[in-house]
């Protein structure tokens, strides 16, 4: 039976192409965007999956509380984790761990300048160089493939490789026994070779020092005030209770520092599986790139729901639509004895077929949609599907459940036939369901307006923040960013020699330059009551003199640093407009603002600029002299002529001052426009989305007419004998859609307003909402969907209504 | 074997009922090879799918083979009748998508017979009917006479007792509906029991009892 039904399937489907390829590629694009979306959930439920221990492992948080602030943060002070494995029974290992990231590697010859990213994230590491101990190899599952795992990271000055970076940096040459030299500080000897990590955990790294090392070189192991120090995972007992763990760890923590500065820290165990969804920007101190958000996976499910929503609606209209086709097969089928839950096991099995190979394309998109985006994306982010059962068999329910759905209604539909109605030539249905159909296409067309107007109010929101007036001078200008200890006093070195040797406008070193970094809090009070209420928070730029002219921001009053003299200048602040404006005072020249460590005076007021990304919560700008570490990033302005030259020669300076180091910078306009990228790709795949969303519509359209036509070919063909034009016959035909279509375009304006509201609530600055753009979108609907469904039309206005009429 | 008692059909449409068929008594035994005759709307083929419960009848009583009709759920009611009749169309209603192969083969699988036997049935059948060179062409590719012939072989192919043919030669010309009669007669000949609507004087001759219907009565 299941071979009868197969067959007739396939066949039926070779047969009718045009509906079948509908069918197929409408669910295909579906299915195929639901397989993506899973394999990103997936993917990302799998971080840290492949530790055995994975259930029992727990990170400490720290929460610190003062006067003035609360501070969360997954770092804890060094002897943290010394006294919990002596005095805490419940573990049975604690590891001991910190990231170094941003280093410069010497091999030999060779030196590495490990990748610096301009971090946007307040606290972003590149997790390449950790510091463990040798418990961290014991807890989590991490196997060497050269090399004693008991006694490796146990001498000072040792390091492990992994087998990646080992093929990265040595090629070929056997890694232990080699000398690595971190920073031109600490030189390490290689004593094992860690197996290949997977990559979806956050401790992957390329190397691992040995923490005893850090005895030699860190000063601040010992203290119990640092606590940004160390991670600390811990190798739980089984069933032990996590409140009274941490109840423990508070214990011990105040018996080691007393009760006063233990009354300010919080204790908190957080599950190995919860770390990588729990990220907080820069809420949380010391959180591990990368990291998942549910609410992006949720967010790309629903759309992608959505659009294998349109798709089953396509089916089901389609189905029905050709159901003349099959309703003689029907009638002869239940002739010759096939019950009707026959016919329906038939039908949805047909449909489960159809969904078979929509999920083979689906499947086949899927890999080179991975191989298109691979490089695109920032990491790895989709799941291999082949070799995961669990995988195999949730695209097997995936399968089943879309066929199920989408044949349930065509099955009843179908299998209802009176057979011998049908064999005697009438259509077999008393009554045709066309409300269901209608239905499905106002939904259908509901979706599609409502991804039309959302990727046009995204577009024309995020062009409005892009293109919108910084209030500084930013072309030309070229961002070096240094770090490592002597950060400043590099930069300061490196200012002087760009200055002597370079033909630049103009250069200022800062903590940041405006517009490319997100907001960092700077508080200040309005009078010296340190009250909630005269609380303001500003975004902080600690600069040189130069700072104002470089970026051409204009002085409204008062004077610049520079005029106003570098001697008492670290009390001296200028401030934006906005401050002023916040601070509702009148005069604001001499005004003083406080501080928890003391008094600033307010010399100069500048006109407004952006100093924050458009897309992050808009803060005023303050602007104050620097603590002499804090200027550890140069702008050069560059001539606008010949500008690879400049960079160029620049690049010669830095070669020249700090030999043998990677020259790394960017352009402020890049930096600026880097902020949007996330805003972009939004933008990008709405698009993608829309035009998919309003193609399958339309798809169903098309059906839809075909339907119509067909069912009223003998109609046409009377009101053709009876005198209409093939006009006349086509508006007939088309006006049922554009009526529902405008009732789509009712349905879908306001949900697509309310959900744009929410959107643009984000943002600090917005475009406003017009009726224009929901104009537009219907517009653009009803003429996709008048193109489409005319086609159908004309084809069946245009017949000979003779050949209509003589098959009754 | 069929014995039906004052059987009438009607529609309703608005408040008017329309009778195609009234009070009908008619009695068919085993064996027999009956035509029903009648002009057009006469309710001749209504007559015949109420036979072959393909429809309702609105009132009276029918009895098949002992069992009472008028009294089965639709389940049952195809179980019966998928048991013991088999029917031919005028249109041959072959299914389009099937060759003539598993055209024959439709029937035995709703009828939950095993793999082998339903070959062995097939091809037993092919045989019979001389149409094994055709068991892999598609109905559109056969011409109608063909078409009929495999559509005879479907119905007869579960070795019903009663056969119903609407009209099974109406859409043929004289030559091959000679053929398709005489088969008709044989396969009576060879103890089943064929019901048949006809217009042909010709078609009638073959079987021996016409029942006359106009306007929805038997004449007498």
């Amino acid at each position: 039976m299941l071979k009868n039904y197969i067959t007739v399937a396939l066949r039926s489907l070779a047969r009718h192409k045009i509906y079948s390829l509908i069918n197929i590629f409408g669910l295909a694009v579906g299915l195929a965007l639901c397989l993506i979306v899973i394999g990103h959930i997936s993917y990302e439920l799998s971080f840290e999956n492949f530790h055995e221990n994975k259930d029992r492992i727990y990170r400490i948080n720290l929460k610190y509380m003062s006067e003035d602030t609360e501070l969360y943060s997954s770092l804890v002070m060094s002897p943290l984790g010394p006294a919990l494995r002596e005095s805490l029974p419940e573990a049975e290992k604690v590891a001991v761990f910190r990231v170094i990231g941003n280093i410069d590697l010497s091999i030999g010859e060779d030196s590495f300048r490990e990748r610096y990213e301009a971090a946007r994230e307040g606290f972003k590491y590149d997790a390449n160089v950790f510091c463990a101990g040798p418990e961290y190899l014991e807890i989590f599952t991490l196997p060497l493939v050269d090399g004693d795992p008991k006694s490796a990271l146990v001498e000072p000055f040792t390091m492990l490789i992994t087998e990646t970076a080992a093929r990265k940096y040595f090629k070929g040459i056997n890694p232990i026994g080699q000398i690595v030299k971190i920073n031109d500080k600490i030189t390490c000897r290689i004593t094992g070779v860690l197996k290949e990590i997977p990559p979806n955990t956050q401790l992957n790294c390329e190397f691992i020092v040995s923490y005893s090392s850090l005895q030699h070189i860190d000063e601040n192991l010992a203290s119990w005030e640092k606590y940004d120090q160390d991670y600390v995972y811990m190798l739980l007992n089984e069933d032990v209770d996590l409140e009274e763990v941490e109840a423990k760890i508070s214990a011990i923590f105040e018996s080691r520092v007393g009760k006063e500065l233990a009354s300010r820290h919080e204790f908190e165990l957080q599950p190995l599986k919860d770390i990588y969804f729990s990220y907080y920007g820069s809420g949380r101190m010391g959180d591990i790139s990368p990291h998942g958000e549910i609410s992006m996976m949720i967010e790309m499910g629903v759309i992608a729901g959505f659009v294998l929503l349109l798709a089953i609606a396509n089916f089901i209209n389609l189905s029905t639509a050709r159901s003349s086709d099959r309703n003689r097969e029907v009638g002869v089928r239940k002739v010759f004895g096939a019950h009707k839950i026959d016919l329906i096991k038939q039908f949805i099995g047909e449909s489960i077929i159809i969904t078979f190979i929509a999920v083979l394309i689906g499947l086949l998109a899927y890999e080179i949609f991975k191989i298109i985006v691979q490089d695109a994306l920032p990491r790895q982010m989709l799941a291999d599907f082949y070799n995961n059962n669990t995988m195999i068999l949730l695209i097997a329910a995936l399968t089943i459940a879309v066929g199920v759905i989408a044949g349930y209604y065509p099955a009843l539909y179908l299998s209802r036939f009176r057979p011998i109605a049908v064999l005697q030539g009438k259509s077999g249905i008393k009554s045709s369901r066309s409300l269901l159909r209608r239905g499905l296409v106002v939904f259908q067309f509901t979706i599609a307006i409502g991804f039309i107007c959302s990727t046009t109010i995204i577009y024309r929101q995020i062009n409005f923040i892009t293109n919108m007036e910084l209030g500084f001078n930013s072309e030309n200008m070229l961002v070096i960013n240094l770090n490592g200890k002597q950060a400043a006093e590099n930069a300061a070195i490196l200012k002087n020699e760009i200055q002597n040797k370079n033909k630049v406008l103009s250069i200022t070193a800062a903590n940041a330059p405006p517009g490319a970094q997100a907001y960092s809090p700077y508080i200040y009070y309005k009078d010296q009551s340190f009250e909630d209420s005269s609380k303001v928070v500003f975004k902080k730029f600690s600069v040189d003199n130069n700072f104002v002219s470089t970026f051409g921001l204009e002085v409204i009053r008062g004077q610049t640093f520079s005029e106003y003299g570098s001697a008492d200048g670290r009390n001296a602040v200028m401030v934006t407009e906005a401050v002023v404006r916040n601070l509702k005072i009148t005069e604001p020249i001499g005004h003083k603002l406080y501080r928890q460590d003391g008094l600033v005076e307010i010399i100069g007021v500048l006109k407004d600029f952006h100093g924050t990304p458009l897309n992050y919560s808009y803060k005023p700008n303050i602007i104050l002299k620097p603590e002499p570490e804090e200027l550890t990033t140069l702008a050069v302005k560059l001539p606008p002529e010949d500008i690879s030259a400049s960079v160029a020669a620049i690049k010669d300076t830095w070669d020249s001052t700090f030999p043998g180091k990677t020259f790394n910078y960017a352009f402020l306009d890049d930096l600026i426009e880097g902020n949007y990228s996330d805003d972009r790709g939004s933008v990008k795949m709405f698009t993608v989305l829309s035009a998919l969303a309003i193609l399958i519509a339309c798809l169903g359209i098309f059906g839809l007419v075909s339907f119509t036509a067909e069912k009223k070919t003998k109609e046409i063909g009377i009101r053709k004998v009876l005198g209409a034009s093939v006009p006349n016959i086509v508006k007939m035909l088309s006006r049922e859609f554009v009526i529902l279509i405008a009732i789509s375009s009712i349905i879908a304006w306001p949900l697509a307003y309310l959900l744009m509201q929410s959107f643009l609530q984000w943002f600090p600055f917005r475009v406003s909402i017009g009726v224009g753009t929901f104009l537009f979108t219907g517009f653009m609907a009803l003429a996709l969907a008048m193109i489409t469904s005319g086609f159908q039309a004309v084809r069946a206005a245009a017949a000979n209504p003779v050949d209509a009429l003589r098959c009754e | 074997m069929i014995d039906l008692k004052n059987v009438s059909k009607c529609y309703t449409t608005g408040k008017v009922n329309t009778y195609v068929l009234q009070k009908i008594n008619l009695e068919i035994n085993e064996g027999e090879f009956v035509t029903i005759m009648g002009p057009s709307g006469a309710g001749k083929s209504t007559l015949l799918n109420i036979i072959g419960m393909l429809d309702e009848m609105s009132e009276g009583k029918y009895h098949f083979l002992g069992e009472s009709v008028h009294k089965l759920n639709e389940r049952k009611r195809v179980d019966l009748y998928k048991q013991f009749i088999g029917f031919i169309f005028q249109s041959y209603h072959l299914i389009d998508e099937l060759t003539v192969y598993e055209n024959l083969d439709t029937p035995l699988i709703y009828k939950k017979i095993k793999s082998s036997q339903r070959k062995s049935m097939v091809c037993d059948t092919l045989d019979r009917f001389q149409i094994v060179g055709k068991k892999d062409l598609f109905p559109n590719q056969l011409s109608g006479g063909q078409q009929q012939l495999v559509g005879i072989a479907r119905a007869i192919i579960a070795e019903p007792k009663l056969l119903l043919a609407d009209e099974p030669t109406g859409n043929l010309h004289s030559e091959q509906g000679k053929e398709i009669m005489d088969l008709l007669k044989k396969l009576n000949d060879e103890g089943t029991t064929i019901l048949q609507v006809t217009h042909s004087e010709k078609n009638a001759a073959y079987g021996n009892r016409i029942v006359k219907l106009l306007d929805g009565w038997i004449e007498n």
